[in-house]
C-alpha cells in the first residue's frame, strides 16, 4: 500500500519552514497528498489568562502575554506556514492541504493520522547534501507500520540510492529473509538488538544526515510523540503510520 | 626640326632606353629587393640592430616604394633576432582586487602555470568537500557540537527540572518561551490561582520571576556558546583546509619555485582558500525559482575558484625568436589591450580573466611595425604609444577612460614594455611630428628615408629591368618583351619628372604591368609588347583625363581665351600646371601688363584681390627688383605697372611665371609686342637669369594640348629654363611633333633669350625701347595711354 498522505505538524519559527520544505520533497518523492497542520498550542491560552504571564524572546526581555497579541501572531504564523506550504507544494507539484487546529502538542496528530500517513518530524535529510552523505534508514520491527515503512524507503531510495534497514531484536532468519527481500536493490541489512531512542541516536551519529523511517507504535515513535529531548535525531524522522 | 639657335633637338626633349640586351623578361634575373634604397636599407638595418631606448624606427617615403616589403626583409634577415621573451599572465591580488598583478614567467611557462592553476581549481572543491565530509572534520565538527549542544541541553535540562521542582511548565510561543503554573499536568486556571492563598500566589510569581531570571541568563549566554562553537568550528576548518590547500598546491609550488612573484602569488592563494573554504561546499538548501536562479548567477560570478585561475595573456610556446608583430589597424585597444565586460543581473563587471593582450603585448621583447597615418589618426592611440615607450611599460586604459569618461574599473598592473617601434609613413607625417612634437626625435630616433627617384644610369636600369622581371614573376603575368621593359622604363622616368632619374614607387610600376598584362591577354598575346604597354598608358591617361580634356575644350570654344598666333604688346602665355588626385597637366594662362604714370610701383593685381600666394607675391617683387635695378639706376622709375593672369579665379603660387611677367612688362614699357605661339615658363632672379621650375613637362604638354587643339604650324612652342631642359621627358607624341618641325622647345638662359625670342629683335633694342619710354614718362610725367596697342 502505497503511502496516502505525508503530514506535517507546523508551529512557529524557521524549524516549521524547513519541516515544509522537507514534507514537500518526501510527498512529492511518494506521490503522496502533503498536509500541514498548524497547531495554537491551547496550553499557552490558558496561561495568557493570568495576569503575571510573561514570555521571553531572545534578547531576554520578558513581555506580558496576552490572548488576544496570541491569537494576532497565530493567525500571521498560520498564514506564513500556509503560504510557505502552497509554495513548495507547486514547487514539488503535489497536492497540498493546510489546517488550523487548536489542541495540546502532544494531541495534535493523533486525531489526523490514519493507516499509511507519514509524519515528518526533523528536516535536512533529504537536502541534497545530507542525501549524498547518508543512506536512508528504516527501522523494521515486523510489524505492518513496518513494512510500509520499508516499502516508502525503498521508494525514497530510488534505484541507484543506498538503503539501511535495522532489524529490531530479529535473529539470523529474520535478517536473511529481509536479505532476500531485499535482493537485487543496494541495501545493507543489519540487527538491531535493542531499538531503543539511545541505539539510534548512536547509528545515526555514526553517520548524521538522512532519513529515518520509523513504524508508528514502535519505541521510537513513542519517544518522538512524546516530545522527549533525547529522541532529536541528527535526521529526518519518517514516522509511517 | 626649328633652326633657331636655342631650339632643342628631340633627343634633348625625351630619354630614349636604349636596346636592352634580352629578348623577354623571362631571361633577367629577378631583382631581390627594392630599387636603389641603400640609406634607407643601411638605416634600417642599423634601427633594428640597436638595442638602446628612443632608438624607434621610422621609415619615410612616398607610398608604393616598397617601405613595409623592406622592413619585414630586414627584419627577417637579421643576424641575431633576438631570444624569445617572457610570457605574461595576470592573477588575482587578492589585497586590491581591482588591481590584478602582472606576472613575467620564462617562455613557455605561462601556459603550464595556467594548467596547473586550472587542474587546482578542479580538484579544489571535491578536495574540500571530501575534508568537510572526513570521518575527522565530522567527528570533530560532532565534538564542538555536541559540546555546545550540551552546554545548551544541560542548562534547559537543568532549568526544565528546576521549573518542575517549582510545578512550572516551560512553553514554546510564536516568538519566544514562557513558564507556566501546571497542577495535575494542565496549566493553572486563573479562578484556581485566584482561589490560592495569597502567600501561595506570591510563592507562584516569585518561581516565575526566578525561573524567567534564570531563563534570561541563559539567553544571554546562548550567543556566546554559539560563537564560541562557530569560532571553534572556523578554527577546524582552517586547519584542514590549509592542509588541502597546501597539498594541492605543492606540485604548482615545486614547478614554479624559482618564480618569485608566483611563489608569493600562492601564498595568497593558499590564504584565500582557507579564508573560503565554506565557498567550495554546496549549498545546505537548494532553492527554487527566480531567487535560487539569482543566486546560482551571483555564485558563478563571485565564486573564489575564478581568482584563482591565471589568465594567460601572452603565450610565447612556438616562437623560436622575438616576435615580430604588425598591427593594421592600431587603435588604443588593439595596442594596449582591452577589459572585456559581462552583462550580469543588468550590471556590467570585468574581473581579470577579461583581460586581453593587445599587439604592444604581443610584441614586448620583439619589434612592433606600425602604420603611422593610421596610428596617429587613431583617437589616443599616439599620445598612448608615446607614454609607454616613455616610461617603458604597458598600461591598459580603456579608451573611455583614457578620455576621461570613465572612472571606476579595473586597473591591472602595468607591464614592463621592451619594444622595438617602428612607424612606417609619408614623409610630410615625418616632418610634421619633428617640427610639433617635443617627444618625436626623443622617441624616433632612427629615419630611415626612402628616395622617391634613383638615378637613370645603367646599373640602376639594370636593377629596374630585374624588377620588372621578378614583378612579372611574382604577379603571375605574362613575360615582357624588351621593347615593353623599355617602355616601361622610360614612364618611370616620366613619372620621375626628370629624365635623369627613374622611379622609385612600386605601386604604379605594378600597376602598369598588370594592366599590360591584362591587354595582352586580352588579345591573345603570349607577351607582354610595348603596344601594349603603350596601350595601358594611354588607357590610365584617358581614364583619368577628363578634367584635361574639359579645360581644352574651354579653350577651344573661347570660354577661356588664349591667342596662339600673332604678337601683342603687354601680353604673354604663361603655363601653370594643375593637380587633382592622381591627374596633372598644364595649360596656358594669359598675363596681361599695363604701364601708366606713377611712383616706380608693380602691382600685383592677383595679390591685391588676395588671390596671390607669398610666392607669386615674392616672384613679382623680384621682377620690380630687377626692373627697378636695371633702369632706375639714375632717375626714379616714373611708372606704375600692373600685372594679372587674366581668367583666373580661384588663385596663383610659385613663382614659375615670373620670367613671363617680366617679358609682358617689359613689352608694355617697350611697346614691343611678343609672340603669342611661344609660351614662356621660368622664374627670373633679380639678375634677370632664368631659373628652373617644377612641371615643365606637363607645362609643356599642357601648351602642346591647346596649340594641336587650334591648328599646329610650326610656329608654336614653349621656353623653358636652361636648367630644366634636363628634366625633359616629353610624351612621344610631342616628341614627334618637334620632330617634325611643327611644335618647338626653346632653352633660355636670361631675359635676354626670352625677349629675343618672344620679339624676334635683340634683346638691347628692347632694352632701348624700355628707357626710351621710362625717359618718356619721368620727362614729360604722363603717359601716353594708347601707344601700348600700336604693336597689335
Amino acid at each position: 500500500m502505497s503511502a496516502r498522505r505525508v503530514v506535517v505538524a507546523l508551529a512557529t519559527g524557521d524549524r516549521s519552514a524547513r519541516l515544509v520544505r522537507e514534507a514537500a520533497r518526501v510527498a512529492a518523492r511518494l506521490s503522496a497528498e502533503l498536509e500541514g497542520c498548524f497547531l495554537e498550542d491551547e496550553d499557552l491560552l490558558r496561561l495568557a489568562a493570568h495576569s503575571f504571564a510573561h514570555w521571553m524572546g531572545s534578547a531576554g526581555e520578558a513581555r506580558a502575554l496576552r490572548a488576544d497579541d496570541l491569537e494576532r501572531e497565530w493567525r500571521a504564523v498560520a498564514g506564513e506556514m500556509r503560504a510557505s506550504l502552497e509554495r513548495e507544494a507547486a514547487s514539488h507539484r503535489v497536492v497540498a492541504r493546510f489546517e488550523v487546529r487548536r489542541g495540546r502538542p502532544r494531541d495534535a496528530l493523533s486525531h489526523r493520522v490514519e493507516r499509511g500517513d507519514i509524519v515528518v518530524v526533523g528536516w535536512g535529510g533529504w537536502a541534497p547534501s545530507a542525501r549524498r552523505a547518508a543512506p536512508v534508514r528504516v527501522l523494521y520491527d515486523g510489524s505492518e507500520a513496518a513494512d510500509r515503512a520499508l516499502e516508502a524507503g525503498l521508494r525514497l531510495a530510488g534505484e541507484e540510492g543506498r538503503l539501511a534497514v535495522w532489524i529490531a531484536g530479529a535473529g539470523e532468519g529474520a535478517l536473511d529473509a529481509m536479505r532476500a527481500r531485499l535482493a537485487g536493490r543496494a541495501a545493507h541489512v543489519a540487527p538491531m538488538a535493542e531499538p531503543s531512542v539511545a541505539a539510534v541516536r548512536h547509528a545515526l551519529d555514526e553517520r548524521p544526515g538522512g532519513l529515518l523511517l520509523v513504524p508508528a507504535g514502535s519505541v521510537i515513535a513513542d519517544a518522538l510523540a512524546a516530545g522527549a529531548e533525547e529522541a532529536r535525531f541528527p535526521a529526518s524522522v519518517l514516522v509511517v503510520h | 626640326m626649328s633652326d633657331h639657335p636655342r631650339a632643342l633637338t628631340p633627343s634633348e626633349v625625351r630619354r630614349t632606353c636604349p636596346p636592352l640586351s634580352f629578348a623577354t623578361t623571362d631571361e633577367v634575373e629577378p631583382l631581390r629587393g627594392l630599387l636603389g634604397q641603400a640609406r634607407a636599407e643601411e638605416a634600417l638595418r642599423f634601427g633594428v640592430g640597436i638595442q638602446k631606448k628612443g632608438f624607434n624606427v621610422y621609415v619615410l617615403g612616398p607610398s608604393g616604394t616598397g617601405k613595409h616589403h623592406l622592413v619585414r626583409d630586414a627584419l627577417a634577415s637579421r643576424q641575431s633576432p633576438g631570444p624569445v621573451p617572457s610570457d605574461h599572465v595576470y592573477v588575482h591580488d587578492f589585497s586590491a582586487p581591482d588591481r590584478p598583478i602582472a606576472i613575467a614567467v620564462p617562455p613557455g611557462r605561462g601556459a603550464d602555470l595556467s594548467e596547473a592553476m586550472k587542474r587546482v581549481v578542479e580538484d579544489l572543491a571535491d578536495a574540500i568537500l571530501a575534508m568537510f565530509e572526513s570521518d575527522e572534520f565530522r567527528t570533530r565538527r560532532q565534538v564542538i557540537e555536541q559540546k555546545v549542544e550540551a552546554r545548551h541541553e544541560e542548562a534547559f535540562a537543568h532549568l526544565a527540572a528546576e521549573a518542575t521542582r517549582r510545578n512550572l511548565r516551560m512553553l514554546r510561543t510564536p516568538a519566544g518561551l514562557a513558564f507556566a503554573p501546571f497542577v495535575g499536568g494542565e496549566v493553572l486556571d486563573p479562578d484556581a490561582f485566584a482561589k490560592l492563598p495569597e502567600a501561595q500566589q506570591n510563592e507562584v510569581r516569585d518561581h516565575l520571576e526566578a525561573m524567567e531570571n534564570a531563563l534570561r541568563a541563559i539567553m544571554h549566554q546562548v550567543p556566546a556558546w554559539r560563537r564560541e562553537a562557530r569560532e571553534e568550528l572556523r578554527a577546524v576548518e582552517r586547519e584542514l583546509t590549509r592542509l588541502v590547500a597546501r597539498h594541492q598546491l605543492a606540485e604548482v609550488r615545486a614547478a614554479f619555485a624559482d618564480l618569485e612573484k608566483v611563489t608569493r602569488w600562492l601564498d595568497a592563494v593558499e590564504a584565500d582558500i582557507v579564508q573560503h573554504a565554506h565557498a567550495f561546499l554546496p549549498r545546505e538548501e537548494d532553492g527554487d525559482g527566480a531567487e535560487a536562479a539569482m543566486q546560482a548567477a551571483l555564485s558563478e560570478r563571485l565564486h573564489p575558484t575564478l581568482r584563482y585561475r591565471v589568465n594567460l595573456l601572452v603565450d610565447r610556446r612556438g616562437l623560436e625568436a622575438a616576435p615580430v608583430i604588425e598591427e593594421d589597424h592600431p587603435t588604443v585597444e588593439r595596442l594596449f589591450g582591452r577589459i572585456d565586460r559581462r552583462a550580469h543581473l543588468g550590471a556590467l563587471y570585468s574581473d581579470f580573466t577579461m583581460i586581453k593582450p593587445g599587439a604592444l603585448h604581443r610584441a614586448n621583447g620583439g619589434t612592433l611595425v606600425l602604420d603611422a597615418q593610421r596610428l596617429l589618426t587613431s583617437p589616443a592611440a599616439w599620445d598612448s604609444l608615446k607614454r609607454a615607450l616613455t616610461h617603458r611599460q604597458i598600461e591598459i586604459e580603456s579608451l573611455g577612460r583614457v578620455m576621461g569618461l570613465t572612472t571606476s574599473e579595473l586597473d591591472p598592473e602595468p607591464i614592463e614594455l621592451d619594444v622595438k617601434v617602428i612607424l612606417v609613413g609619408e614623409r610630410r607625417l615625418y616632418y610634421l611630428l619633428a617640427a610639433y612634437d617635443p617627444d618625436f626625435d626623443q622617441l624616433f630616433k632612427v629615419a630611415a628615408d626612402f628616395d622617391d627617384t634613383v638615378p637613370w644610369d645603367e646599373a640602376m636600369q639594370g636593377d629596374l629591368c630585374r624588377l620588372i622581371a621578378g614583378m612579372a614573376r611574382s604577379d603571375g603575368l605574362l613575360p615582357l618583351e624588351a621593347p615593353a621593359v623599355a617602355r616601361v622604363i622610360e614612364e618611370s622616368a616620366r613619372w620621375a619628372r626628370d629624365r635623369r632619374q627613374l622611379s622609385a614607387e612600386l605601386s604604379p610600376l605594378s600597376n602598369l604591368l598588370r594592366e599590360a598584362d591584362w591587354r595582352a591577354r586580352d588579345r591573345g598575346g603570349a607577351r607582354i609588347e610595348v603596344d601594349d604597354v603603350r596601350g595601358a598608358i594611354a588607357a590610365r591617361d584617358h581614364r583619368l583625363g577628363r578634367l584635361r580634356e574639359r579645360s581644352l575644350a574651354r579653350f577651344a570654344d573661347g570660354t577661356l581665351r588664349v591667342v596662339t598666333e600673332g604678337a601683342v604688346v603687354g601680353q604673354v602665355n604663361a603655363l601653370s600646371v594643375l593637380a587633382v588626385g592622381e591627374l596633372a597637366f598644364g595649360q596656358p594662362s594669359r598675363i596681361t601688363a599695363r604701364v601708366r604714370l606713377g611712383r616706380g610701383e608693380v602691382i600685383d593685381i592677383e595679390r591685391e584681390a588676395s588671390l596671390a600666394g607669398s610666392l607669386h607675391t615674392k616672384g613679382v617683387m623680384i621682377l620690380s627688383s630687377y626692373l627697378a635695378a636695371r633702369y632706375g639706376q639714375e632717375q626714379p622709375l616714373g611708372v606704375t605697372a600692373s600685372l594679372v593672369f587674366e581668367q583666373s579665379y580661384g588663385g596663383v603660387d610659385g613663382d614659375s611665371a615670373s620670367m613671363a611677367e617680366l617679358c609682358a612688362l617689359l613689352s608694355a614699357l617697350a611697346q614691343i609686342p611678343l609672340s603669342q605661339s611661344i609660351a614662356i615658363t621660368g622664374s627670373v632672379d633679380q639678375t634677370g637669369a632664368a631659373q628652373i621650375v617644377g612641371g615643365v613637362n606637363e607645362k609643356v604638354e599642357g601648351f602642346f594640348d591647346v596649340c594641336r587643339a587650334c591648328g599646329l604650324d610650326g610656329t608654336h612652342g614653349v621656353l623653358i629654363p636652361a636648367p630644366n631642359v634636363e628634366w625633359l621627358m616629353l610624351r612621344e607624341d610631342v616628341v614627334e611633333e618637334i620632330a617634325r618641325g611643327r611644335f618647338h622647345l626653346y632653352r633660355m638662359s636670361s631675359i635676354e633669350d626670352a625677349l629675343e625670342t618672344l620679339t624676334g629683335r635683340a634683346p638691347a633694342r628692347v632694352h632701348e625701347a624700355v628707357a626710351a619710354r621710362l625717359a618718356t614718362f619721368g620727362g614729360r610725367g604722363a603717359p601716353r595711354r594708347r601707344e601700348e596697342d600700336r604693336g597689335r
